[in-house]
C-alpha cells in the first residue's frame, strides 16, 4: 500500500504540468457539455409546451380551422383582422361530419379590468377572448367550473403573476403574491360597448374572480367562457339595437370519420376556410425541433471538433516533449498497454472532471437564464426550462471522457510506439 | 546458459546491420563488445534486450526464445532480469537520484516500497549523500553511479552497458570498472559492455569485436599476475561490505576465455 500512495504521488508530483496543459487544452469540453445539457432542455421545454398547447395539441381525429388569410391566431379582434363570423360557425357546427366543435371567440368591445389590493386599486384596458369549457377540459385545473356564471370565472395567464408583482413591488411597495394565493381574486369587468358619443356607446359592469393561472394559450389576456361573451354582446344588440357580433379566431372540430379528413378539408376550404390537421402541426413542430437542433448541433459541433483538435494537439506535444522519457520507460520495463493507459486514464479524468463541470454550468445557466429571459420576455415564461437529473449528468462524464480518450488515443498509440532504442542516445 | 543469440541477423532497409552473429553469456560473466561507430553494438544489445526483434534468427533466455513473446512480457523481462547503463546516463532530469533509482519500481501497480533496498544500493555504490539532488547538480561519475543502481535496483540477472565510460574521466571510469566487477562478484550478474575503454575491456572474460556486422572473438591482452590480482582483491573487498551469496563465476569465465580470434557464425 505504502508503494502504491508512493506511485501515487510520484504520478501526480511529475505529471501536474501536463494534467494541467490537458485541463487548458480541454476546456472546449466543457462548453461542449453545458450546451448539450442546455440543448436537452430546450427540446424536451419547446416539446412539452408544444404539445401543452390548447392551440398546437390536436388528436388524430381533430383539426383546427381558422379564418382564410390568418397567419397566426388572432386573439383580440381588431379593424380587418380576419375571423370566422358566426353563420360560417354556425355552417360549419351543422356539418354532419363533426361530432363536436369548440371555438376561441372574440369580442367586439374593449374590456377594462380593475382589481384591489390592500386598498389599493387598478384598472387597465386587457385583451379578452372567450374560450369553450370544453376546449379547456383536463388541462386546466377545476376545468368543470368554467362557465357563465356569477361572479365571472377568469382564466389568466401565468406570466401577468410576474409582471403583476413586478409592478406591486415597485410601483406600489405592495408584497408579491403567489399563484395560491390569487385563486379567487375579485375583479371587475366594465365593457366599453359600441363607439363613444353615440347613442350606441354602454358601459356594463361585471363581478368577476380568478379561476386558474395557465400556459395554455400564449395570449397577452385573459380568458372568459365564450357563453358569457355571446350573452353580453346579445344584451347589447338588445338594448341599443346597435350591430355588434361575436367572432370566432379559431374553431376546433373533430370528426366522426378520419378516413374522410380530405373531403372535410376540401369542403372547407371550399367555404374560405383555412385548416390544419394533426399533420400539419407535426410538420410545424418538426420544423421548429429542426431549427433548433441545427442552431445547437452546429455550436456544439465546432466546440467537439475544436476540443478534440486541441486535445490530439497537446497531448502530441506532451509524446514530442517526453519522447526520451517514454523510449527510457520502454526500456526500462514498462508495457506498450501501461504508457497508453497512462494516456487514456489522465485523459478520461480530464473528460471527465469537464463533463460534471458542464453538466452543472449547463444547469446554472438553465435556472439562471430561464429566470432571466421570463423577466425580460413574460410570455417565454411558458417555455419551461427545467435542470438535466441525474442520469444526464452520468451521460455528460460519460461523454465528455469517451471525446478526450478519443482525442488522446492516437498520441497515446504514438508514445507507446516511440522508436525504443534511439530515443535515449544522444 | 543465461542468454544466448543464435545466428541473428538485421537490416535496417536493405543495409545489413548484424549478420548471422552468435553470442552465449553465462551466469556471472563480463562480456565486452568493440567495434567502430555504427557497426552493430547498441542494435545487438537491443536485440538482446528484446527492444529490437532481429529479421533472422533467435534469442533464447534460460532456454526461452525471447522473440516470441508479446509485448508485456519482453517488458517484464526487461524490467526484472535486463539492466540497462547507458554512456549520457540517461537520468530523467526532473527527478530526483532517489526518484530516478525506484522509477523501474513503478512498472507495479502496486509497487513494493524499496526505501531500504535504494540506502544498501547507495551505500555500495556510495551516492547516499546525493540521493535527493537532481541530476543536473550531479558529476559525470556520480551520475553513472545512480544509472547504476536504477539499472540494478530490481536485482537483473544481466547487466547491458553501452559506453558506460565513454562520457567520465579516467578516474571515474575506473571507478566504475571496479563498480562493475563488485557487482558481477556480489550479485552474480553478468555483464555485457559495449565499450572502446581498455581497462573495461581487461576485465572482461570475453571480448568480441563487432566490424560490418561480423562479430568475432578477440584474445584479451592482460598480464597474468594483474588479472588473479585483481580479481581476488574485489572478492574480499565485497565479503565485508555485503553478506549476500557470492559469486561462483570467477572459474567459468576463465576458461570460456579463447585465445584466438575467431569469427563467430
Amino acid at each position: 500500500m505504502k508503494g502504491f500512495l508512493y506511485k501515487l504521488f510520484f504520478y501526480f508530483k511529475h505529471n501536474s504540468v501536463n494534467i494541467l496543459r490537458s485541463f487548458v487544452s480541454g476546456l472546449g469540453i466543457l462548453f461542449l457539455i453545458a450546451f448539450f445539457v442546455m440543448y436537452l432542455a430546450v427540446k424536451s421545454a419547446v416539446l412539452s409546451y408544444i404539445s401543452g398547447s390548447l392551440l398546437d395539441n390536436l388528436a388524430s381525429d381533430e383539426i383546427k380551422i381558422l379564418p382564410k388569410n390568418a397567419k397566426a391566431v388572432e386573439y383580440v379582434k381588431r379593424e380587418g383582422s380576419p375571423g370566422i363570423s358566426q353563420e360560417l360557425y354556425s355552417k360549419i357546427k351543422s356539418m354532419p361530419d363533426f361530432k363536436a366543435t369548440s371555438t376561441i371567440s372574440r369580442t367586439p368591445f374593449s374590456i377594462r379590468l380593475k382589481g384591489e389590493i390592500l386598498g389599493k386599486s387598478r384598472s387597465t384596458f386587457v385583451p379578452v377572448c372567450g374560450v369553450d369549457r370544453n376546449l379547456i377540459k383536463d388541462k386546466v385545473p377545476r376545468w368543470q367550473s368554467f362557465y357563465n356564471k356569477k361572479p365571472v370565472p377568469i382564466i389568466v395567464p401565468k406570466f401577468t403573476i410576474d409582471l403583476m408583482n413586478n409592478y406591486m413591488s415597485s410601483m406600489e411597495n405592495l408584497p408579491s403574491l403567489s399563484e395560491k394565493d390569487l385563486i379567487g381574486f375579485p375583479v371587475e369587468l366594465k365593457f366599453h360597448a359600441g363607439k363613444r358619443n353615440t347613442p350606441f356607446y354602454k358601459e356594463y359592469f361585471f363581478d368577476g374572480e380568478v379561476h386558474s393561472f395557465t400556459d395554455l394559450l400564449n395570449f397577452p389576456g385573459v380568458i372568459v367562457p365564450t357563453d358569457f361573451l355571446a350573452e353580453v354582446t346579445a344584451q347589447y344588440r338588445r338594448e341599443t339595437g346597435g350591430q355588434a357580433a361575436l367572432d370566432y379566431a379559431v374553431v376546433y372540430a373533430r370528426v366522426k370519420d378520419p378516413d374522410k379528413l380530405p373531403v372535410i378539408v376540401s369542403n372547407l376550404k371550399s367555404m374560405g376556410l383555412k385548416v390544419e390537421s394533426q399533420k400539419d402541426i407535426a410538420e410545424k413542430t418538426q420544423k421548429t425541433m429542426g431549427l433548433i437542433n441545427e442552431v445547437f448541433f452546429a455550436i456544439m459541433a465546432v466546440f467537439l471538433v475544436v476540443s478534440i483538435i486541441s486535445i490530439f494537439n497537446s497531448y502530441l506535444a506532451i509524446v514530442y516533449i517526453r519522447s526520451e522519457r517514454f523510449s527510457l520507460q520502454r526500456i526500462l520495463g514498462f508495457p506498450k498497454i501501461s504508457i497508453l493507459s497512462a494516456f487514456i486514464l489522465e485523459s478520461a479524468a480530464v473528460g471527465a472532471v469537464y463533463g460534471a463541470g458542464g453538466y452543472f454550468i449547463g444547469n446554472y445557466l438553465l435556472s439562471h437564464g430561464g429566470e432571466i429571459l421570463s423577466k425580460w420576455v413574460p410570455m417565454l415564461s411558458a417555455v419551461h426550462l427545467e435542470k438535466a437529473g441525474a442520469d444526464i449528468l452520468f451521460w455528460s462524464v460519460l461523454f465528455a471522457s469517451a471525446v478526450c480518450v478519443i482525442a488522446a488515443a492516437i498520441p497515446g498509440i504514438f508514445a507507446s510506439n516511440i522508436n525504443l532504442f534511439k530515443a535515449v542516445r544522444k | 546458459m543465461l542468454l544466448s543469440v543464435e545466428n541473428v541477423s538485421l537490416f535496417f532497409g536493405k543495409r545489413k546491420i548484424l549478420d548471422n552473429v552468435s553470442l552465449k553469456i553465462s551466469e556471472g560473466e563480463i562480456v565486452a563488445i568493440t567495434g567502430k561507430s555504427g557497426s552493430g553494438k547498441t542494435s545487438l544489445l537491443g536485440i538482446m534486450s528484446g527492444l529490437l526483434d532481429p529479421d533472422e534468427g533467435v534469442v533464447y533466455y534460460k532456454g526461452e526464445n525471447i522473440i516470441k513473446w508479446w509485448d508485456f512480457k519482453k517488458s517484464r523481462y526487461r524490467n526484472k532480469e535486463i539492466g540497462f547503463v547507458f554512456q549520457f546516463f540517461n537520468l530523467l532530469p526532473d527527478l530526483s537520484a532517489y526518484e530516478n533509482i525506484v522509477y523501474p519500481s513503478l512498472v507495479k501497480f502496486f509497487p513494493t516500497d524499496l526505501k531500504g533496498e535504494v540506502r544498501e544500493l547507495s551505500k555500495i555504490l556510495g551516492i547516499e549523500h546525493i540521493l535527493y539532488q537532481k541530476p543536473e547538480t550531479l558529476s559525470g561519475g556520480e551520475r553513472q553511479r545512480v544509472a547504476i543502481a536504477r539499472a540494478i535496483i530490481n536485482r537483473p540477472k544481466i547487466l547491458l552497458a553501452d559506453e558506460p565510460t565513454g562520457n567520465l574521466d579516467t578516474g571515474t571510469a575506473l571507478e566504475i570498472k571496479n563498480l562493475f566487477l563488485r557487482l558481477r562478484d556480489e550479485f552474480n550478474m553478468s555483464l555485457i559492455i559495449v565499450t572502446h575503454d581498455e581497462p573495461l575491456i581487461e576485465i572482461a572474460d570475453r571480448h568480441y569485436h563487432l566490424e560490418d556486422g561480423i562479430l568475432t572473438e578477440k584474445i584479451i591482452k592482460r598480464p597474468q599476475r594483474e588479472n588473479k590480482t585483481k580479481r581476488t582483491a574485489s572478492v574480499k573487498k565485497t565479503k565485508s561490505l555485503d553478506k549476500k551469496p557470492q559469486a561462483k563465476a570467477g572459474s567459468k569465465s576463465s576458461a570460456s576465455r579463447k585465445t584466438a580470434d575467431k569469427k563467430i557464425k
